[in-house]
């Protein structure tokens, strides 16, 4: 349909995040969902580190949320976004929210609604950037045609992931360190071993 | 006069900080803008591009611009909330007068400037010109800067007119006066692209200076440059840097010292660069030489083996590419800790090339350009000299008046508020300052505010220092007027009128212009009928100066998205990149090094006081937060200050995570609460500065200024913790 | 959608215009007081009868769908019958008639939605039953001047057309027809006013309904201004304007976004749910300690997924993702990221 969402692609790299909140700042702007910011913006564990990240919608290829969802609500379009829920058919019963493997869907009670990433959707749909890879001062939100990233990062763009034995395809690709095989999400092993970034002085 | 009329309580309760959280009329509310405007962020001497969308006269939401070359629509949330500042209810509206146990009283602006001068008058003719001073800032545009930098010397006749630059650049721009003979970063960013090594030396780009991080990451990515980071903390910037120094407070300029002494005795300098282009290396060569690196550890506490690779790492790079800011430049040395770094690049000769350069982060919106055209005590227009005698006759007849008429070096801003404080200057006039937070040792402002016979305040909200003035004048935004503005980069860009004042505030310069009239000396201002008026006498006034932008015009900016200095004619492109071939600005050509020894800070640690204490900014917050406590997206993700501190210093004073802990120097007590995290040095806490009265850091820091740039020590004094209570949540 | 029929909901669909067609004729008194005039609307109705009924079988056997509709019943009969009886009935009251929450999501939305809901739901309670031959008027022996109504035959009250309830009762139509306009009005506004609507709208979905809408209470509108002010001049044109209108609506009704008004009855089951995880057992995040919902929605959800051919867990374990928080998921990427990357910038450096 949109050969803009065709030839552009939405890439995340948590690694390059300086945690400023340009993106969650700006999010609230888009004209769809004005004062509510859809993405996420969170500190690892700041005890430890500064490391923060962004999460937005991954745009699954089979969304677990929209196939969770008793009320019919959340749509993907032909071109690969995963919309939030319809308004007239969200109930606000969460399960979008406890079925997403990626922790994105924010469900707001009050409403009765769930607000997700669309891609900025009324911005993609007419050619232009989501507001959150706009604004991102340092590309750790990236949208752009993937031969760009290709060449010019040395980590690589990858869209698949394991949960379990459950692998799922994404139209949002998050740099990792191979674009071959899907990545591994071992919750066994996060379970057990956080990160600890070396300390520079002598203790 | 001059002290607060009303409890301070009910100050806050009628003019704030209040936090706005929505654009005018709502998140809801529909249907286009009538208007969108390119202009620019306020907030940072990045300058980013940025287009305001504005309806009825208000401004309602932002666009990015990314056509726009420095930033490419890429904005931080001060940035991407910036717009909220406008339709605020603490606006200030129209003039007010400070009456005792009333408050602050509505008053006209007939009134408010007949006070104003009648008290002008009687403080000069009681007590001398130079009784009554003048306090600017640099997040004003260069016409403004050049108009109070003019009215001050020629309406007022006053030498002491300083700026809030005091705070921010004079350290660096004295430092690159001595070396390089001119006062600007000597590269466009677009150099950092094109670099193998950067090196960050006091300076948290990531929260200060957030779309650099963009030319740092792109040039790792594309070049594989290294990152190499010199600071007490782990900021996001240094997080996955390649190299971290973790240096003491205070140590930097034992650092580069000692790298340097490195990187010679390596043969890795350009002794052809040096023999032909810099002047003062063999006196240089002869201090550094006792600078060892066992020496260096145990002073700046960075481990040897960091101090080496480093050294490595700069001697064999092909491109390399330094930047500093506050961090090595807020202290008692902060000249001699740029000049260290200086000559640490110059023995390079990596300089003046395709990414090879040097340059300091402007911290404030237009700190780059304010002080090269005169509100600075010691300059005039073009970066020009108060005190040699061929400058003063250049701009005494651009200005039409006598030189001996023309006052001379004044006191800088900390001086000014000492002197006030010692009963010496009795007025002030201020804009753009809120030295009640942003000063060292606040309770020491305060009281000389209080001293002030008699005190008049421009600016758009009531500051924590204008609530002691006696009139207030309700000024302009930034998007309130047009002008130019001076970026990091040198890079001269167009701020254009979004929307006018509401209610009776009128633009700064009107403001001044009306003064001047009044004082007599409208004959020297009458011809400014707006900024462009007072740019092209800029233009004049900077002719033949180092910062020369005679060739720069209002319809070239536009049409090449700014242009850089020096620009000497019209039909010159401007100077992206300063030095090359090796010419720099001194009258023999040459850049020079400058001797530097290693000196400790001017607060002594001991067993009283064994904690190093920093400050800093937050990227939710700029400069005394004025404008961004009260804007709510920025000043919920950091309402408050905190102090930062690593889990082995914590442990010893038993304080955990949030719990409440009081921090005591020799000037005074500031209570906060803790945050433990392992991204600080063991030895040292970190205490953001945007807050004032009990919330504020600056009741901690020290009037002890750097003997050349007067900047006070803000990054290092020596404190004590203790803790006061538990995590209340 | 059409793919495949749906056998139950043909059977459940057809079954449901028998039961209709039962009532006409016996409401109407096996037919005598059946307008004929009316076989329009009737044939539109039966439609949109059996479709929406159709529809809604098909909706409720996806197993989201199913397993929420069970488990509300469940939670209903169950030892809490009255705590969790009388909460759906307030979320009845608050969520259906009132429409609180969309008040929330925005004042002027409830408004215009408010409008529009009951300007309809007041507009079928008197349609159909005449379109059924359900309610006729007629004048009572000894008592011209007033009217009686009838249901199902049956006489009921005795009221005088010129007094309050008989303006009422001939007004409620002209009332809806107002309350629709407006409302229709203010959601055209919105849909071409608003930048964000602008852009996300569709013509099927978004303004095709309102533009059936409107065009059923401007006709409808009309023919109340014919009759009383042009003494009847274009009434039959006009009369079969507004019949085409009110069958658009009617067969748009089970395939379009009308369909809405029933779905919306499963946000009943949505606060069973929220309750569940105020006063039930939470699930507790084994990485955060949150408790980010109820075991029981948590193990629906779970078993939804199965059920659906999606294998999150981790084998030979029950354990899956689902089982962390949503905050820990997002860590969860993060980290593993950052470990691949061995916490540096980018995989080429040491």
């Amino acid at each position: 349909m949109s050969t803009w969402l065709e030839e552009n692609d939405l890439f995340i790299d948590p690694q390059r995040c300086i945690g400023c909140r340009a993106c969650e700042a700006a999010c609230a702007e888009c004209d769809t969902h004005r004062g509510v910011p859809m993405i996420h913006l969170e500190p690892l564990d700041r005890a430890e580190s500064v490391k923060t990240g962004p999460t937005l919608c991954m745009h699954c290829d089979d969304p677990a949320c929209a196939a969770v969802c008793p009320a019919d609500a959340i749509k993907r379009t032909d071109d690969g976004v995963v919309q939030s829920s319809l308004k007239p058919r969200c109930i606000g019963c969460s399960n979008c929210q406890i079925a997403c493997p990626f922790g994105v869907p924010k469900v707001y009670r009050a409403r009765a609604q769930m607000n997700k990433c669309d891609m900025c959707y009324d911005r993609t749909s007419v050619g232009l950037k989501p507001m959150c890879a706009t604004v991102c001062p340092s590309e750790a939100i990236f949208f752009g045609p993937k031969s760009v990233v290709e060449t010019q990062r040395k980590n690589k763009a990858n869209n698949q992931f394991i949960f379990g034995k459950q692998k799922i395809t994404t139209k949002v690709h998050i740099m990792m360190d191979t674009s071959e095989d899907p990545v591994n999400m071992d919750i066994v092993d996060f379970m057990s071993v956080g990160i600890e970034d070396s300390q520079p002085w002598e203790m | 006069m001059a002290k607060l009329p009303i409890a301070e309580e009910l100050i806050i309760e009628k003019f704030g900080p209040h936090l706005k959280h929505q654009p005018p009329g709502g998140w809801d509310q529909a249907g286009e803008p009538d208007r969108r405007v390119k202009t620019h962020c306020c907030f940072c001497g990045q300058q980013c591009g940025i287009i305001l969308k504005v309806k009825d006269n208000a401004v309602v939401g932002f666009d990015p611009w990314e056509s726009f070359p420095f930033n490419k629509g890429k904005l931080c949330p001060k940035g991407v909330k910036r717009y909220m500042q406008g339709s605020h209810p603490d606006r200030l509206l129209y003039p007010l007068e400070n009456r005792s146990g009333e408050g602050y009283v509505r008053t006209s602006w007939d009134a408010a400037y007949s006070k104003t001068v009648a008290e002008i008058q009687r403080i000069q003719s009681q007590y001398g010109k130079d009784s009554f001073a003048v306090l600017s800032g640099v997040s004003l545009s260069n016409e403004k800067s050049y108009l109070i930098g003019k009215f001050a010397r020629v309406a007022l006749e006053t030498a002491n007119l300083d700026y809030n630059g005091r705070l921010c650049m004079v350290s660096a721009g004295a430092g690159n006066k001595k070396a390089f003979g001119l006062d600007r970063a000597g590269n466009s960013w677009a150099d950092l692209l094109e670099t193998d090594l950067i090196l960050c030396a006091g300076t948290n780009v990531s929260e200060c200076a957030p779309i650099t991080t963009d030319y740092i990451w792109k040039a790792r990515d594309t070049r594989g440059a290294k990152l190499i980071v010199v600071d007490p903390r782990i900021t996001p910037i240094a997080r996955t840097a390649d190299l971290i120094l973790p240096v003491r407070p205070g140590t930097d300029s034992h650092l580069f010292n000692t790298l340097l002494n490195l990187i010679i005795q390596a043969g890795d300098i350009d002794e052809n660069f040096i023999k032909e282009h810099t002047a003062g290396f063999e006196d240089v060569k002869k201090t550094v030489a006792k600078y060892t690196v066992e020496e260096c550890e145990r002073i700046t506490g960075v481990p040897a083996k960091s101090i080496r690779t480093a050294a490595e790492w700069w001697g064999k790079a092909k491109r390399s590419f330094l930047l500093h800011a506050r961090g090595i430049e807020h202290h008692t040395k902060g000249v001699d800790n740029v000049l260290s770094c200086i000559n640490f690049v110059l023995a390079t000769g990596r300089i003046g090339k395709v990414g090879c350069g040097y340059a300091t982060i402007t911290g404030q919106g237009n700190g780059q350009g304010g002080r090269e055209h005169g509100h600075k005590c010691d300059q005039l227009p073009g970066n020009r000299d108060i005190t040699n005698p061929e400058h003063r006759q250049y701009i005494s007849k651009v200005w039409g008046i006598e030189e001996k008429d023309l006052p001379g070096k004044g006191l800088s801003a900390q001086e000014i508020l000492n002197e006030i404080h010692a009963g010496k200057i009795k007025g002030l006039l201020s804009i753009c300052f809120n030295p009640l937070v942003s000063l060292p040792d606040s309770k020491f402002t305060r009281e000389a505010l209080e001293k002030l016979e008699f005190y008049a305040n421009i600016d758009f909200f009531l500051s924590e220092t204008a609530q002691h003035a006696d009139i207030i004048l309700p000024g302009s935004l930034h998007e309130e007027d047009e002008g130019t503005s001076t970026s990091a980069e040198g890079r001269v860009i167009r701020l254009q009128k979004a929307v006018n004042p509401p209610g009776e505030a009128k633009v700064d310069w009107e403001i001044f212009l009306e003064i001047a009239r009044r004082l007599g000396k409208g004959k020297y201002f009458d011809h400014f009928k707006n900024p462009e008026d007072m740019f092209n006498e800029l233009r004049v006034a900077s002719k033949g100066g180092t910062a020369d932008y005679y060739g720069i015009t209002y319809d070239k900016i536009d049409k090449n998205m700014g242009v850089f200095w020096p620009c000497p004619s019209l039909d010159h492109p401007g100077t992206p990149r300063l030095f090359e071939n090796g010419k720099f600005y001194h009258p023999d050509g040459k850049a020079h090094f400058n001797v530097v020894e290693y000196k400790p800070s001017a607060d002594i640690i001991n067993e009283e006081y064994p904690i190093y204490l920093t400050t800093g900014r937050v990227i939710y917050q700029y400069l005394s937060g004025t404008q961004t406590r009260r804007i709510g997206f920025l000043s919920d993700q950091c309402p408050d200050p905190y102090v930062e501190m690593h889990p082995l210093l914590a442990e010893k004073y038993g304080i955990k995570d949030g719990d409440r802990v009081r921090i005591t120097s020799r000037r005074g007590t500031v209570e906060l609460n803790a945050k433990v995290v392992k991204t600080i040095r063991p030895d040292t806490v970190f205490v953001p500065y945007h807050w004032a009265g009990k919330k504020s850091i600056n009741r901690l820091t020290q009037r002890a200024l750097d003997p050349i740039s007067k900047i006070p020590e803000f990054k290092m004094s020596a404190v004590r913790i203790e803790k006061v209570s538990e995590n209340s949540l | 959608m059409f793919m495949k029929l749906h056998k139950e909901g043909v059977l459940r669909g057809l079954g449901g215009v028998a039961l209709l067609s039962v009532l006409i004729v016996v409401g109407s008194r096996k037919l005598v007081y059946f307008d004929a005039a009316l076989i329009p609307y009737l044939i539109a109705t039966i439609f949109a009868i059996f479709g929406s009924i159709y529809r809604y079988s098909v909706w409720l056997s996806r197993p989201p769908t199913n397993i929420l509709w069970k488990r509300s019943l469940k939670l209903i009969f169950s030892k809490y019958f009255f705590a969790n009886a009388g909460l759906v009935i307030k979320a009845f009251f608050e969520n259906m008639l009132l429409q609180k929450f969309i008040g929330r999501r925005s004042p002027y939305r409830w408004i215009m939605h408010f409008l529009l809901a009951w300007g309809c739901v007041l507009g079928f309670a008197v349609t159909f039953p005449l379109v059924f031959g359900w309610l006729h008027f007629s004048n009572p022996p000894g008592h011209e001047h007033m009217y009686q109504l009838y249901i199902f035959g049956f006489p009921a009250m005795i009221f005088d057309p010129y007094g309050f309830i008989g303006y009422a009762f001939f007004n409620m139509l002209n009332l809806c027809s107002i309350m629709i306009i407006i409302g229709t009005v203010m959601a055209f506004s919105r849909r071409l006013m608003h930048p964000g609507d602008i852009t996300t709208q569709s013509f099927a979905h978004d303004l095709l309904p309102l533009l059936i809408l409107f065009g059923v209470a401007v006709s409808g509108l009309f023919l109340t201004f014919s009759t009383h002010y042009l003494g009847g001049h274009q009434y039959r044109i006009l009369s079969t304007i507004h019949c085409w209108t009110v069958v658009a609506f009617l067969v748009y009704l089970p395939f379009g976004k009308f369909f809405h008004i029933f779905q919306r009855a499963s946000q009943m089951g949505a606060e069973l749910y929220i309750h569940e995880k105020q006063e039930g057992q939470l699930a507790i995040c084994p990485k955060t300690g949150e408790g980010f919902t109820s075991q029981v929605q948590k193990d629906d959800v779970k078993s939804i997924l199965r059920e659906l051919g999606f294998e999150f867990e981790v084998a030979h374990e029950k354990f899956s993702v689902q089982d962390l928080s949503p905050q820990a998921r997002r860590q969860l990427l993060m980290t593993t990221q950052h470990k691949r990357l061995k916490g540096k910038f980018d995989i080429v450096r040491e």
